[in-house]
């Protein structure tokens, strides 16, 4: 019987090793392992043996038992692990095709470069204030140094709409308007962005509607080394930290003294380029210290504070900074355009 | 301004190259654009001398000259009468090409060859041909033989194209630019005009009224007689030409040439036609006079006349009059030069249409105190050029004259302002390079200001002298020391700020279009109503951009519309922009500028994939989007059915918000959608985001998570299609309350099995409780309530 036991166990052993599937494990598994299975008949057939033999052949038996148990569930695994290998493969897929496109937004190129602008003078505890696009002539021209028949008003052909109603020109009127806004607050620090109007025909480099940020920093003391320290931090920030800035004298009505700003070119760094016209600066704003009398029209003594304002063309420091050659893309909204900013 | 070198150094000795001292005027102030190396471009004309005139034996009127230079003798066919034997003169020769590229080649003359051209210098200055009764250059005598002409005459120079600001009035002249170069060169300025400083007052025979002193402050006058009115030397002609102006006759060309110089326009009448009598008064209304380019002028009594006491004979400062001309016959000339007042040329200049020289220094302002000097040294050189011959005296009609200004200076204050520390002599001669004097008082300084100087009435502008000329760039980059303030974005600001971003998670790209449009396109947009309503500019470059509309509609579609015709067939696009609402038209005070939100679709919603639905954008995507915008601006907003012109009649609803109208959504009316050419539908909406900043809610408070359980129930019904879903969805949870607390549609079917005039909708309802978990026969119970009113209340058919 022993050598019986033996023999069995070594087919269950192949048996359970040769099969491919599970159900055909499980019928091998109740052919030998089973309540009616083969080693069960054979343990039935143990009282029959010599008493001397039994204890050793149950022994034996249970050894076999455990034994074939331990080997079915070796070959449970290897028949999972299979099947699941065998499943993954047929899930296998083309990874070079495309993924699900997501239609991702993009602000405006003017709207990123003027919040870029923004941020920066953020941090230099500017407040962003805003001023109509609608405007008087009070507010665009005379309070800000330009009366009536000045040579400056040369410089800025102006939409009119009635004689004393326009277009403003330019971002400057926010300057009297902020003031007035505050007074007698100290100090005031503002940059204001916004939409502005000239009457020129629209060509690469001339625009009807351009965008402007206006910026003014009113209170005792301020120099004009501030100006000239806070334009180099704007200029860093904004164009690289190896940038370098030049003031030159200039002149506007409502700012003495003044000076147009140009930065290193950004191209070639100052060795002069196409782009800067061999010169190596690039012009990116206009500035100064505010008139007396436009600080005067904002309700503040010009004896007691002083200040500066500058005005930079947001169209032009994107041109700038993206190499944009042509003024009308900005507002064409060709999308094809616009796609390729953030 | 265009200032030749070697005219600039006639009155300040320069140690700089032309290139430093540009870059140096230009960081002083004084922009110099360019710096043009300027020569007549005539090659191969070189000095000859006449050594025999001969008539040409068949043609009347010409001459068989030779011409002698170093290689040898030329014979040349001449016109030309006023040449002699002995005369130099220039030889073109054969090969030698004049400005212009005209080449001078051996030619034949009625048999006789002529090698070549004597020249005028009209010819070899400017490639023209010689003007009529002008005779070929005579050169001097000393002139080397065979030397090219133009280096002879040493007519080459470098030119300073200067970019100048309004202020700068000073330097349109090459004497003011003179001292501001001396500020750089710090050597003195050789002033042409202290050469004349006792002119004589007077000049008999010759009177002049000021009647308007207001507009005219100063009238000087000089006779010049036996005047011969000629050509003027090539030198004069050249520095006329690189200055930018065209050369006349020599009188003509003194008055601009002295204009240049000093910066005081003067005008040349003909005595003999003008009369001893000079008024300067206002136009009669009604008055006209034809000016020196041909063209009869309208008058009106804001413009400066200058008259003969009866007929006018000039327009004050801009041009004069065709009448008094200086001719080829005039025999006397009264110089004028005047002052006056810069903002009545500038009016009358720009109603005439007349940009001349003189008006644009007198619209800047010229120097108050040279009027007779002008005049005087204008006189000197029509003698010098032997032009003719200085009568003695000035008329100098002064009304009131002006005394020097002083401007008083706070030195402490002024490097305060600037952010520098510099010695105070140091800061004193800084002004003085400038030609200001200085009277040293202490606490102030009291600063005469040179009379040149029109730009200078007050310590500001000392300030900016002081700024300048110690250099911008050597005053340091600080930092502001005020107390810090908090800067940054407003509320509002910040909301538009998510606002956009918001639009931009939502896959839209954001537009910028302009705010000047025009009739058309309002029409165009269903809203020409909105026409009336729109702010209209008075001076409008063209009708396209003439108004300021109150939608931001048309520049939506005008964008859709550009970009279906250049490929893109997917539009998902929005803006925020500014729509003008006008209290009263015409416009009597400012108007309402709101911000608004448009969005505008077409094309698929989604990107084209081979795993991605191809659907169209709808009304429900449109609605989706701005349902999600007020949920994320906590705004409890409903959609109420709306009859606006633009949208398809059944597929717009107003957004509302209590008793707020927010905007409006909808598909595009597709009468509207094929007039901008757009292929598939459009949806668009127009928010008013004002309104939507002012009603969102600002301070959320945290709200508990759930702490039961909730439980779905799932309810499917045919109902009459007319029955809108909002009031079901409204009866549902009214039915179900207070455990109900939300339904959502989630299936919708027509046709087949669904009676003609019924839908089949399928709806998920939650039910909920605060304090417990429900169990199913409460939710059983509420469930069947909510059953029963659809039943009742909309005689609906349930399946489920
Ligand atoms: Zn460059």
């Amino acid at each position: 019987m022993e050598e019986q036991i033996l023999l069995l166990k070594q087919e269950a052993i192949n048996a359970f090793s040769a099969a491919t599937k599970m159900e055909e494990l499980e019928s091998l598994k109740a052919k030998y392992l089973g309540r009616k299975g083969q080693l069960n008949s054979l343990l039935k057939r143990l009282p029959t043996m010599p008493q001397e033999v039994r204890p050793t052949l149950g022994k034996l038996l249970n050894q076999v038992k455990s034994d074939l148990e331990n080997v079915f569930e070796e070959q449970t695994a290897r028949l999972r692990r299979a099947e699941l290998q065998a499943k993954l493969e047929s899930e296998k897929i083309d990874i070079t095709m495309p993924g699900l496109p997501f239609d991702a937004g993009n602000r405006h190129v003017l709207t990123a470069i003027t919040q870029e602008i923004i941020d920066i003078f953020s941090g230099m505890g500017f407040e962003i204030a805003e001023g109509p696009e609608v405007e008087t002539d009070q507010n665009n021209f005379v309070a800000l140094n330009i009366p009536k028949d000045h040579p400056a008003r040369d410089m800025q052909q102006t939409f009119y709409i009635t004689s004393e109603i326009l277009l403003r020109t330019h971002t400057s009127p926010v300057q009297i308007r902020g003031m007035r806004a505050r007074y007698p607050r100290l100090p005031v620090r503002l940059i204001a962005p916004g939409t502005v109007y000239r009457r020129d025909q629209a060509d690469a480099r001339h625009s009807p509607i351009f965008h402007q940020v206006e910026g003014l920093a009113i209170g005792e003391g301020v120099r004009f080394s501030d100006l000239k320290g806070t334009l180099l931090v704007f200029a860093r920030r904004m164009f690289g930290p190896d940038t370098v800035i030049r003031m030159r004298p200039s002149y506007f009505p409502f700012t003495e003294p003044s000076a147009e700003v140009d930065v290193s070119c950004t191209v070639c760094k100052g060795k002069g380029c196409r782009t800067c016209g061999g010169s190596g600066w690039l012009e990116i704003l206009g500035s100064g210290m505010v008139h007396p009398s436009v600080i005067r029209n904002g309700g503040y003594d010009p004896e007691r504070v002083t200040g500066f304002a500058f005005g930079m063309g947001v169209e032009r420091i994107a041109m700038l900074k993206y190499g944009i050659d042509d003024l009308r893309l900005f507002l064409l909204n060709d999308i094809r355009f616009l796609s390729q900013f953030h | 301004m265009r200032v030749p070198l070697h005219w600039l150094q006639e009155f300040v000795d320069l140690d700089y190259s032309p290139q430093e001292l540009a870059e140096r005027l230009t960081m002083q102030g004084v922009a110099v654009e360019a710096v043009e190396r300027m020569r007549p471009e005539c090659r191969g004309v070189v000095v000859g001398e006449i050594a025999k005139i001969e008539p040409h034996p068949s043609s009347r009127g010409l001459s068989v000259v030779q011409v002698q230079v170093p290689e040898g003798t030329f014979q040349v066919i001449c016109g030309a009468t006023n040449i002699a034997v002995g005369d130099k003169v220039p030889l073109a020769l054969p090969g030698s090409v004049l400005p212009g590229g005209k080449k001078i080649e051996v030619a034949d003359f009625d048999g006789v060859q002529s090698q070549g051209m004597v020249c005028a210098t009209t010819e070899i200055l400017f490639g023209k041909p010689h003007l009529e009764g002008e005779g070929v250059l005579i050169l001097d005598k000393s002139a080397p033989l065979g030397e090219d002409v133009i280096s002879y005459l040493d007519l080459e120079d470098e030119v300073f194209v200067l970019d100048l600001t309004p202020n700068y009035a000073s330097c349109l002249s090459v004497l003011g630019v003179a001292y501001e170069a001396a500020a750089i060169t710090k050597r003195p300025v050789r002033n042409p005009l202290k050469l004349h400083p006792d002119v004589a007052r007077g000049l008999s025979g010759v009177s002049v009224t000021i009647e308007d002193a207001e507009l005219c402050p100063r009238y000087a006058a000089k006779l010049v007689r036996s005047v011969e009115v000629g050509m003027s030397p090539p030198w004069m002609q050249w520095r006329l030409h690189m200055a930018g102006m065209r050369p006349i006759n020599n009188i003509v060309d003194v008055t601009n040439y002295v204009m240049l110089e000093v910066g005081q326009p003067l005008h040349a009448f003909d005595f003999d036609k003008l009369g001893n009598k000079i008024v300067v008064r206002r136009a009669c209304q009604g008055e006209t006079i034809v000016t020196l380019d041909g063209e009869k002028r309208e008058l009106s009594p804001e413009m400066l006349l200058i008259t003969d006491s009866h007929r006018p004979v000039a327009i004050a400062g801009v041009m004069g009059g065709l009448d008094t001309e200086v001719t080829l016959d005039t025999k006397t000339v009264l110089l004028e030069a005047a002052l006056f007042k810069p903002a009545s040329i500038r009016r009358t200049s720009g109603s005439l249409g007349i940009r001349s020289e003189a008006a644009i220094r007198f619209e800047k302002g010229v120097d108050p105190s040279i009027q007779p000097l002008a005049a005087e040294r204008a006189a000197q050189w029509i003698e010098r050029l032997g032009a003719g011959i200085a009568v003695p005296g000035v008329v100098d009609e002064h009304p009131n004259p002006l005394r020097p200004k002083t401007v008083s200076l706070r030195l402490d204050r002024a490097l305060e302002i600037i952010g520098v520390q510099i010695p105070k002599p140091e800061a004193i001669s800084l002004l003085q390079s400038l030609d200001f004097e200085i009277r040293d008082h202490g606490d102030t300084l009291a600063v005469t200001v040179p009379a040149r100087r029109v730009d200078i009435d007050s310590e500001i502008d000392l300030v900016e002298e002081l700024a300048r000329t110690y250099g911008f760039e050597n005053i340091p980059a600080t930092s502001l020391r005020d107390s810090t303030v908090p800067g940054g974005k407003t509320p509002e600001q910040t909301a538009v700020d998510q606002v956009r971003e918001f639009m931009m998670g939502c896959g839209l790209q954001e537009i910028i279009t302009p705010s000047l449009i025009g009739p058309g396109d309002l029409k165009r947009s269903g809203l020409e109503a909105e026409i009336a309503h729109s702010i209209r500019l008075a001076n409008p470059i063209v009708e396209d951009q003439s108004l300021l509309p109150r939608s931001l509609l048309p520049g939506m579609l005008k964008v859709m519309a550009y970009n279906i015709a250049h490929g893109s067939n997917r539009l998902k696009l929005f803006e925020i922009g500014k729509a003008y609402f006008a209290k009263s038209l015409p416009l009597q005070e400012l108007p309402d500028e709101r911000l608004k939100l448009s969005i505008g679709a077409t094309g698929e919603q989604f990107p084209v994939h081979w795993d991605n639905p191809r659907r169209q954008v709808d009304f429900y995507w449109m609605k989706g989007i701005v349902e999600a915008l007020m949920a994320r601006l906590g705004i409890d907003a409903g959609f109420v059915q709306s009859h606006e012109t633009q949208y398809h009649p059944y597929r717009q609803a107003l957004v509302i918000a209590g008793p707020h109208t927010l905007g409006s959504i909808g598909e595009l009316h597709p009468d509207i959608q094929s007039a901008w050419d757009l292929p598939s539908r459009v949806l668009v909406a127009e928010l008013d985001l004002d309104l939507l900043l002012e009603l969102r809610k600002m301070n959320r408070t945290c709200q508990p998570i759930p702490r039961y359980p909730c439980v779905e129930r799932d309810i499917a019904f045919v109902v009459g299609e007319s029955v809108p879903f909002g009031q079901i969805a409204k009866a549902i949870l009214e039915a179900g309350r207070p455990l109900a607390v939300e339904a959502k549609l989630f299936d919708v079917f027509k046709g087949s099995w669904v009676p003609e005039g019924k839908r089949s909708l399928a709806v998920r309802i939650t039910y909920r409780a605060e304090d417990r978990t429900l169990t199913d026969s409460e939710v059983d119970s509420v469930h069947q309530q909510v059953r029963k009113e659809l039943i009742e209340r909309f005689g609906a058919t349930l399946r489920s």
